[in-house]
């Protein structure tokens, strides 16, 4: 379902050389396991995806609070547990880390990892420029108009 | 102008998730059924809950009902949400799907809600 005008759509975190590691992750596993790749796609888009920004995060068992802003979209198949790291930036569900959980907690090398994506995240997103739209014709400054 | 790979946003996941449907029947069939088990839960939680733990497990309707002393018609039944068994047969499914079935009693107390779970012994 394509997400309406201002509602949130869960998007892929894109590091500087064009990878985007949550997909990446659900591409290994289609190989793998196609009917978990299915789950965990249909978890992102029933409980990400579509949601006014305003409303509180999707609840618990969905979603859980690991740090901050930084929440995980908690996902279970068969007997295996997956994890997606996630943080809302406006109306954008920014998809960072994805991984199979294995211990009791979320650890710390996983959560500093999407932490340091989220960083990466904010900072390239401010350092985009923002071009005023160029004058044109009469508008355009002297010695601009190619004349 | 910002270059496409220096956007840090990136694809959007339902496209993504299309092109994985494009080129995955297992998992188009996954997600068919993953959207049949949503609107089953908004009949039956039940049923939602033991019709998607089995076809996690892979096992057919058939092979619960045998391992769970049950009809193939009661599991049937079951998942379409227009039945659910009484206790004892519903704990022998859930064993069978490897888990355990507790029972949750709720009470209000002065506006609070508390909650009891209790093993079906």
């Amino acid at each position: 379902m394509a997400a309406r005008r201002g509602r949130t759509q869960a998007v892929f975190y894109r590091d500087k050389r064009g990878k985007e590691p949550v997909d990446d992750f659900l591409e290994e596993l289609l190989k793998l396991q196609p009917l978990a790749a299915a789950k965990i796609d249909d978890a992102i888009e029933e409980h990400l995806n579509g949601r006014d920004p305003r409303d509180p995060p999707p609840e618990f068992p969905a979603t859980s609070q690991i740090e901050g802003e930084l929440r995980e979209l908690r996902v279970r198949f068969a007997r295996t547990r997956y994890r997606v790291l996630y943080q809302r930036s406006r109306n954008l569900m920014v998809l960072l880390h994805a991984f199979e959980k294995n211990t009791g907690a979320v650890s710390a090398s996983d959560r500093q990892k999407a932490e340091r994506r989220m960083a990466d995240f904010r900072a390239r997103m401010d350092e985009r420029p923002r071009q005023r739209p160029r004058a044109a014709g009469r508008d355009a400054p002297p010695g601009s108009r190619g004349t | 102008m910002a270059s496409t790979l220096h956007n840090p946003v990136g694809r959007s996941a339902v496209e993504a998730a299309k092109g994985r449907a494009e080129r995955s029947q297992p998992y188009r069939d996954a997600r068919a059924e993953y959207e049949r088990i949503r609107a089953l839960k908004e009949i039956s939680p039940i049923a939602a809950h033991l019709r998607e733990r089995r076809f996690e497990l892979g096992l057919t309707q058939e092979e619960v009902a045998q391992a769970a002393s049950t009809s193939h018609s009661a599991i049937s039944r079951l998942e379409k949400g227009t039945h659910i068994p009484q206790l004892p047969t519903l704990q022998r499914i859930a064993a069978v799907l490897d888990e355990e079935l507790l029972v949750c009693f709720q009470r209000t107390v002065d506006g609070e809600v508390e909650r009891e779970f209790a093993a079906v012994a």
